[in-house]
C-alpha cells in the first residue's frame, strides 16, 4: 500500500502541473511559507522596535525611503519587518485551523458516510447546527468565552465553525463510494470497518479532502485577520489582520505604505491557496472542465 | 457435507410491503461438487449468495437455516463470522471484476492486505504467495504490480479468481463470473474456473442466467422462480430428462448449436409480483399446462427420481409436457 508515500507528492506536481496558474499559486505559497520560516533572520529591523532619527526623535510614519524600504508606523516601528514577521502567525492560523477542520470534518464525513443510521444522523444534525450559525459572530463568542485571547484559542474557535463544510460534502462522497463493488468485495474479503474507512475509502476521496483543505485554510486565514482587524486578536502577536486593525484604529489611512503591503500579501495568499484549490476540485471532479 | 442451506427465506422491507426475494429454499453442497444456480433477473439468485455471505442490506431479513461444516452461520455474530468465515471458507468471484478492484492500489497489494489479513505470514511470502497465484490463474506474476486500469477485462477476471482462491477456501461462490466478457475469454475463464476446482478439491457455487454455461460448467444445478426451486438435480438428469415446465421453457430459449435455423421460443409473460405472490405455483401465471389447481395448492418437491427435485404437480403428465413442449405456438399467451 504504497500509495500515500512518494507516489504522493509526484501526484501532487502532477496535478499542479496541469494548471499554470495554479503552479504559481503554489509558488507563491511556497514562497511565503519559506519567507514565514526564515523572516526573524530576513527581517532588518525588530518589528515592534520603536526607531528614532539622528536627533533621538520617533519615525513617525515615515514613507518609504532607503532605510525602511516600506515605510514606518505611527509608533516608528518598520513596516517591512512587521510584513515579514506578521506572515508567521498568519500562516500558522491558516494552516493550523484549516488543518484541523479538514481533519475534522473529513472523520465526521467518513463515519456518518460510512456507517450511515443513527451515527449518520446524530453526526449530520450536529453539523446543521453548526451550519445555523453565523461565521464571525460565532468565532467573536468563542474568543471572548477562552479569554484572554491566544492564538490557540482563536485557532480552536475557527477550527470549531469552518469543519462543517468539508463534513458535509466528505459525506455525500463517502455515501457513493460505500456502494461501489470494491467496497463491497473488501468486506466479504474480511477488511474491518476502520481499514475499510481508512485503506479502502480515503485514498479515493483524498483530492477531494486537499480541495477543502485548501478552502479551510484561506477561510481560517481570512477569518483571523477579520478578528484581528475587528480588535479580538492577541495584542501581543503580530499578523496581516492585527496590521490593518492598527491603521484603522488609529486612522492613519493617509499612510497607505502602511496598510497596502499587508493587504496585498493576505489577498495574495488567499487567491493562491483558492487557485491551488481549484486545481484539485478539477482533477477530483473533470467535469468541471479545464481551460487550456 | 460442506453447506447445507435449509428451508432459507429472505424477505427486504420495502415501502410496498415485504418483498419474498428467497422463499424457502434447501439444497445440499459436498465437497467436490460444482453446483449452478440458473434463472432469469429478479429470481433471487444474488439474494440466495447475499445471504450466503452476509453482505445484506440493512432492510433484509433471512429465516431458516446455514449449516457449513456444522455450524450454523446465521447463529454467528458478525465479528466470528469476519474472522473465520470471510474470504478464509467462503470467497467470491464478484460480478463486475471491472469495478472489484480499487483503482488506488496495486492489483496485488488488495490480494496482499487478504493473505495478510488471514493467515500470520510475513509481507514478502505474501507477495510471493500472490506472484504463484497470478501464474496459477495464468497471468505474468509481474502483473501484480499494475493498477487495474492497467489490465484488461480478462486479467481483471483472473485477478479476482486468484483473489477468490487467495487463502484456499472451502466454498467459492461465482457470481456471474464472465458476463462482461467476450465468448473466447469467457470460456478460458470458466475452463480455468473448472481447472481450479478440480485441483483444490473445494465445493463451487455458480450463478448464472445462462443455463448452458452451466451445463458446461458445473454438475449439479438449481433451477430457480421468485424466489423457490422450480427443479434441481444432476446436470444431465435435466437436460436429458427436464420435469418442470420452466426448465422445458428455458431449454427453449436458448440455442441448440446441433439444430441450425432453430427458432428460439421465449416465455411469454413476466416475472411473478414477489411482494404480493400468487397463491399456489408462481410459474403457473406462466405456464402453458397450467390447471386451476396449480393458482390454489401449495407444491412441495417431488423427488422423481434420486436426487432430481420438481416442483410440480403434474410430474407424472411429464411426456404430454415434453412432446407438447417443442411446438412453439403453445409457449404463445392465453388470453
Amino acid at each position: 500500500m504504497k500509495v500515500i508515500g512518494i507516489n504522493f507528492l509526484a501526484q501532487q506536481s502532477k496535478i499542479l502541473k496541469r494548471n499554470r496558474l495554479a503552479f504559481g499559486a503554489a509558488m507563491i505559497i511556497l514562497f511565503i511559507i519559506l519567507i514565514s520560516i526564515f523572516s526573524p533572520w530576513m527581517a532588518p529591523y525588530d518589528p515592534m522596535k520603536i526607531n528614532y532619527d539622528k536627533n533621538g526623535k520617533v519615525l513617525i510614519l515615515n514613507p518609504p525611503s532607503n532605510k525602511f524600504w516600506l515605510g514606518t508606523t505611527l509608533y516608528g516601528r518598520d513596516v517591512l519587518s512587521q510584513i515579514l514577521i506578521g506572515s508567521r502567525v498568519t500562516l500558522l492560523i491558516g494552516f493550523f485551523a484549516g488543518f484541523c477542520a479538514a481533519l475534522i470534518g473529513a472523520n465526521v464525513g467518513l463515519f456518518s458516510g460510512y456507517f450511515g443510521k443513527v451515527t449518520d444522523n446524530i453526526l449530520m444534525r450536529i453539523t446543521d447546527i453548526v451550519y445555523g450559525m453565523p461565521f464571525e459572530p460565532f468565532i467573536i463568542v468563542m474568543v471572548i468565552i477562552m479569554s484572554p485571547p491566544k492564538i490557540w484559542t482563536i485557532g480552536l474557535a475557527i477550527t470549531l465553525i469552518t469543519w462543517r463544510t468539508t463534513a458535509r460534502v466528505v459525506r455525500s462522497e463517502v455515501l457513493s463510494i460505500r456502494e461501489r463493488p470494491y467496497i463491497i468485495l473488501a468486506k466479504i474479503r474480511g477488511a474491518g470497518n476502520l481499514r475499510i474507512i481508512y485503506k479502502h475509502i480515503v485514498p479515493n476521496i483524498l483530492p477531494l479532502i486537499l480541495v477543502y483543505f485548501c478552502a479551510s485554510v484561506s477561510w481560517s486565514v481570512i477569518a483571523y485577520a477579520s478578528i484581528s482587524f475587528l480588535g479580538f486578536g492577541d495584542p501581543n502577536v503580530l499578523s496581516w489582520g492585527s496590521m490593518l486593525y492598527d491603521v484603522f484604529a488609529n486612522g492613519a489611512i493617509r499612510a497607505w505604505w502602511w496598510f497596502i503591503p499587508p493587504g496585498i500579501c493576505l489577498s495574495l495568499l488567499i487567491i493562491s491557496l483558492y487557485l491551488v484549490g481549484r486545481a484539485y476540485e478539477e482533477y477530483a471532479n473533470p467535469r468541471l472542465g479545464v481551460i487550456r | 457435507m460442506m453447506l447445507e442451506v435449509r428451508n432459507l427465506k429472505l424477505k427486504y422491507h420495502t415501502h410496498q410491503g415485504k418483498l419474498r426475494a428467497v422463499d424457502g429454499i434447501s439444497f445440499k453442497l459436498e465437497q467436490g461438487d460444482r453446483i449452478g444456480i440458473a434463472g432469469e433477473s429478479g429470481c433471487g439468485k444474488t439474494s440466495l449468495v447475499r445471504a450466503i455471505v452476509r453482505i445484506l442490506p440493512s432492510n433484509a431479513v433471512v429465516e431458516g437455516e446455514l449449516i457449513f461444516k456444522g455450524r450454523e452461520l446465521l447463529l454467528m455474530d458478525d465479528e466470528d463470522f469476519r474472522k473465520f468465515i470471510r474470504w478464509k471458507e467462503i470467497s467470491i468471484i464478484p460480478q463486475s471484476a471491472m469495478n472489484s478492484l480499487n483503482p488506488v492500489y496495486r492489483v496485488g497489494d488488495q490480494i496482499v492486505e487478504a493473505i495478510l489479513t488471514h493467515s500470520k505470514v510475513t509481507k514478502s511470502e505474501a507477495w510471493k504467495n500472490t506472484g504463484k497465484l497470478f501464474e496459477f490463474v495464468g497471468i505474468d506474476a509481474n502483473r501484480m504490480y499494475d493498477y487495474p486500469h492497467q489490465l484488461s477485462g480478462g486479467m481483471k477476471q483472473r485477478v479476482m479468481i486468484a483473489m477468490a482462491i487467495a487463502l484456499n477456501p472451502s466454498l467459492v461462490i461465482a457470481d456471474e463470473p464472465t458476463t462482461a466478457l467476450d465468448v473466447i475469454v469467457q470460456h478460458r475463464i470458466l475452463k480455468k474456473i473448472i481447472e481450479i476446482q478440480k485441483e483444490l478439491e473445494n465445493s463451487l457455487i455458480m450463478i448464472s442466467h445462462d443455463i448452458s454455461l452451466i451445463a458446461q460448467t458445473c454438475n449439479k444445478i438449481i433451477i430457480m422462480y421468485g424466489g423457490r426451486i422450480m427443479e434441481c438435480g444432476d446436470i444431465d438428469r435435466i437436460f436429458y430428462h427436464p420435469y418442470h415446465p420452466y426448465t422445458l421453457g428455458l431449454k427453449n430459449a436458448f440455442p441448440n448449436i446441433n439444430i441450425l435455423e432453430q427458432n428460439i421460443v421465449s416465455i411469454p409473460g413476466r416475472p411473478p409480483s414477489l411482494i404480493h405472490p400468487a397463491l399456489g405455483c408462481l410459474f403457473a401465471e406462466r405456464c402453458p399446462f397450467s390447471q386451476p389447481i396449480c393458482k390454489k395448492e401449495e407444491v412441495s418437491e417431488l423427488e422423481v427420481e434420486e436426487g432430481h427435485f420438481v416442483s410440480c404437480l403434474f410430474t407424472d403428465e411429464v411426456e404430454e409436457f415434453r412432446r407438447l413442449a417443442k411446438d412453439k405456438d403453445i409457449w404463445k399467451m392465453k388470453s
